[in-house]
C-alpha cells in the first residue's frame, strides 16, 4: 500500500531525476552558455570591401634654398606685419610663403589669421570681392623622392565652383592659393580673373624658414 | 520497503531521466542550438534594399508661390517621363512605404532640433535588420523544430559551434553604380578611381544621403520636374564628378575640361525635402554635416566653408549659412559638426543638396580636384555598417559625352 513514506520517496526521486538529468543526459551543457556568451561578445561587424587607396608621403624640402632666398628678401618685403612667423625648428615644415599688397578691409582686421599645422601651414586674409588663402603643405597623397626640388612647378590658375585657385611647387613643398569669392551667386561665381590671380602668386615671398 | 514498490520507484526514476529533457526543452527533445546556421552568402547582382516611396502628384500640399523659397517652386507639369535618376524610360515608382532605405534606425531628433521631423520616414522597417529579413533566402536559419529527425544532432555538435566562423551574412545596405559611370547622357566620368581620401567619415551625420546629379535629375536645370520628387531619394548613387558645366573648371581626372569639381549628395527624404522649402531660408536645420577628418577650417565664405586637413582640403558648398558651427580657424574633430544641409549659394539657389569636395595634394599633379566617390562610399559602409553593392551596367553608354543645348548654362 502507498504510505506518505512512500510518497514522499517518489517525490525525493523524481527531484532528485530531474534535478540530475541534465548531467546525465547533456552533460556539455555547462560549455554551451560559454559558447553563447563568447559569440556574443564578438561584435558581428561585417567585412566590408576593399579598394585601392590613396598613400600618403612627406616630401623632402631644400631648406638651403629656402634659406638663400630668405637672405635675399628685404624685411620690408616680407609682409611681416600681418603674422609674426616663426622661425627655426618651430617653424612649420615647409618654407612659409606669404602675399604682399594685400589690402584687407578695416573691418576684416581681425579675421586674418595664420595657422601653423604639423604638415605646413595655412594664412587667411579676407578681402572685400574674394578672400584669400595661402596653403603650404609638404604632405603629398603619392610618393615623391624625397628633397627632389625638380618637380618644382610654375603656378598655374583654375577656376573652381566658389572662385578660383593657383597652385605650385617650391622647395620641394607644394603651394595652394585660393580665391574664395565673397559676393558670389550661382549665376556669377567668378570674382577674380586669371591675370590677377596669377599675379598675387608671383608676388609671394618667403616669410619663413627652418 | 516491499519489492513491488522498489520496482515502482526505480521505473518511476528511469522514467523522469528519459523524459526530463522533453519536460525541459518541450518540443524538440533536446537543448536548442546555441548558433543559428548562417545561410548562403548574398549571390553577386542580388538586388539592393527597396527603393523609397512612390511619387505623388502633389507631394507638397501647399501653394506653389510658397514664400520661404521663392525658387523652389514645384512645376508639376514639368515632371519629365523619363527618370533622369536611373536613365530608364520606364520607370516603377518606389515603395512609399520604405523611404529610409538605410539599416540603421535614424534618430532624427538628433538632428531636428528645430523642426520635427516626420516620423514616419525615420522609422526603417524591422524586417529590414541585417541578418533576419525572412526573405534572404537562407538567412533565416532553420527553426530547431525543423531539423531533421533522421539526422542525429549528438550533444557534442553544440560545444563545437563556437569553433564556426561568426561572419554574419553581408548583406547590401545600399546600392551605387560604378566609380564614373555618370547619368547616361551627362558626361564623361574617371572609371579608374581609387579611394583618395580613405578613413574619412561620411560628411552627413546621420541622414540617409544619395550621390547623384542636381542638374540632371528631377528638379534640375536638365532633369526638370520637382526636387522633392520620391524618386530622387533612391538608390543606387550616381558619381557626378567630371559632369558637364558651362565654366572652365577642370581636373585632371577628368577625360573633359568644363566639368563638375565635386560630388552632389542629396539628403533626407522626400518629406524633409518639402519640410525645408517651408521652412525659412535661415531657420532650415533638419541634416547635419560633419567634419570628415581632423582638421581646421581655413575659410568660410558666401557659399562654402574649407577644410584643411594636411594635404586635403574638403569642400563643403550650400550649407546653411546662417547656422554654422564654425568660423575660419576652428580646429575640428572627425564628426564634427559644422552645420546643416540647405541650397545657400549666394544670392541665388540651388536644390537642397551638398556639394562635397576634395582638393588633395597629388605627387607630380599638386593641388588638384579628385573624385570623391569611392572614398564617400567606403565612408557611407562604415556609417551604416554594412557593404554597398556595386549596380552593373553598361559604362561605355554612361560615359558618353554631353552636349549643353545653346543657350542654356550649367553653373551648379
Amino acid at each position: 500500500m502507498m504510505t506518505p513514506k512512500h510518497l514522499l520517496a517518489f517525490a525525493a526521486l523524481g527531484a532528485l531525476s530531474l534535478a540530475a538529468c541534465d548531467r546525465i543526459k547533456a552533460p556539455e551543457q555547462p560549455a554551451a552558455p560559454a559558447a553563447t556568451t563568447t559569440v556574443a561578445e564578438t561584435p558581428a561587424e561585417p567585412e566590408l570591401p576593399v579598394r585601392p587607396e590613396a598613400v600618403e608621403s612627406t616630401s623632402g624640402i631644400d631648406w638651403e634654398a629656402a634659406r638663400r632666398d630668405m637672405a635675399s628678401v628685404a624685411s620690408a618685403d616680407r609682409g611681416e606685419g600681418a603674422f609674426q612667423v616663426q622661425s627655426g625648428a618651430a617653424a612649420p615644415p615647409v618654407p612659409v610663403l606669404l602675399p604682399t599688397g594685400i589690402v584687407v578691409p578695416q573691418s576684416a582686421e581681425g579675421g586674418v589669421k595664420f595657422m601653423p599645422m604639423s604638415d605646413g601651414y595655412f594664412a587667411t586674409y579676407p578681402g572685400v570681392d574674394y578672400d584669400i588663402v595661402v596653403n603650404g603643405t609638404n604632405e603629398v597623397i603619392g610618393a615623391r623622392d624625397a628633397g627632389d626640388t625638380s618637380a618644382d612647378t610654375e603656378p598655374s590658375y583654375l577656376a573652381t565652383a566658389s572662385g578660383a585657385q593657383v597652385a605650385f611647387s617650391r622647395y620641394g613643398a607644394d603651394y595652394l592659393i585660393e580665391f574664395e569669392c565673397k559676393n558670389a551667386t550661382g549665376e556669377n561665381p567668378e570674382c577674380i580673373g586669371e591675370d590677377e590671380a596669377l599675379e598675387i602668386a608671383r608676388k609671394l615671398v618667403i616669410a619663413g624658414t627652418r | 520497503m516491499h519489492k513491488p514498490i522498489a520496482y515502482v520507484l526505480a521505473a518511476l526514476a528511469m522514467t523522469g531521466l528519459a523524459g526530463c529533457d522533453f519536460i525541459r526543452f518541450p518540443g524538440d527533445g533536446g537543448p536548442p542550438p546555441s548558433t543559428p546556421e548562417p545561410g548562403p552568402a548574398i549571390p553577386p547582382g542580388a538586388p539592393g534594399p527597396p527603393p523609397p516611396g512612390a511619387p505623388v502628384e502633389n507631394p507638397y500640399g501647399e501653394s506653389p508661390d510658397d514664400p520661404t523659397d521663392a525658387n523652389e517652386t514645384p512645376t508639376e507639369t514639368d515632371t519629365p517621363a523619363t527618370d533622369p535618376v536611373s536613365g530608364d524610360d520606364t520607370v516603377t515608382p518606389p515603395d512609399t512605404s520604405v523611404e529610409v532605405p538605410t539599416e540603421t534606425p535614424l534618430t532624427d531628433t538628433d538632428v531636428t532640433p528645430e523642426i520635427p521631423a516626420d516620423t514616419d520616414t525615420d522609422t526603417p522597417p524591422a524586417t529590414d535588420t541585417p541578418g533576419t529579413d525572412p526573405e534572404v533566402p537562407g538567412t533565416d536559419s532553420e527553426p530547431p523544430v525543423d531539423t531533421p529527425e533522421d539526422i542525429p544532432t549528438p550533444p557534442e555538435d553544440t560545444a563545437e559551434t563556437p569553433t564556426e566562423p561568426a561572419t554574419p551574412p553581408v548583406e547590401p545596405v545600399f546600392s551605387y553604380h560604378a566609380p564614373g559611370a555618370l547619368l547616361p547622357g551627362s558626361g564623361q566620368g574617371d572609371i579608374d578611381q581609387i579611394v583618395h581620401a580613405p578613413g574619412i567619415v561620411f560628411p552627413v551625420k546621420s541622414a540617409p544621403a544619395y550621390l547623384q546629379s542636381q542638374v540632371f535629375t528631377f528638379g534640375g536645370g536638365i532633369g526638370g520636374g520637382d526636387q522633392c520628387d520620391a524618386r530622387n531619394f533612391a538608390y543606387p548613387w550616381r558619381d557626378n564628378f567630371c559632369e558637364t558645366r558651362s565654366a572652365n573648371r577642370g581636373s585632371p581626372y577628368c577625360p573633359a575640361q568644363k566639368i563638375h569639381q565635386g560630388q552632389d549628395i542629396r539628403v533626407g527624404t522626400p518629406a524633409q525635402c518639402n519640410t525645408m522649402r517651408r521652412t525659412a531660408k535661415a531657420d532650415r536645420a533638419l541634416q547635419e554635416v560633419v567634419a570628415t577628418e581632423d582638421g581646421v577650417i581655413s575659410n568660410v565664405g558666401s557659399y562654402s566653408i574649407s577644410l584643411r586637413a594636411g594635404g586635403r582640403i574638403y569642400k563643403y558648398l550650400h550649407l546653411n549659412m546662417a547656422k554654422l558651427k564654425v568660423k575660419t580657424g576652428d580646429t575640428v574633430t572627425a564628426g564634427q559638426s559644422l552645420g546643416y544641409v540647405s541650397n545657400d549659394f549666394g544670392g541665388s539657389a540651388t536644390t537642397f543638396h551638398l556639394h562635397f569636395e576634395i582638393v588633395q595634394n597629388m605627387a607630380h599633379q599638386g593641388w588638384v580636384y579628385v573624385p570623391p566617390y569611392l572614398s564617400l562610399v567606403e565612408a557611407y559602409e562604415r556609417r551604416e555598417n554594412g557593404p554597398g553593392e556595386e549596380v552593373e551596367q553598361n559604362v561605355s553608354v554612361a560615359t558618353a559625352p554631353f552636349v549643353i543645348p545653346e543657350g542654356y548654362v550649367i553653373t551648379e
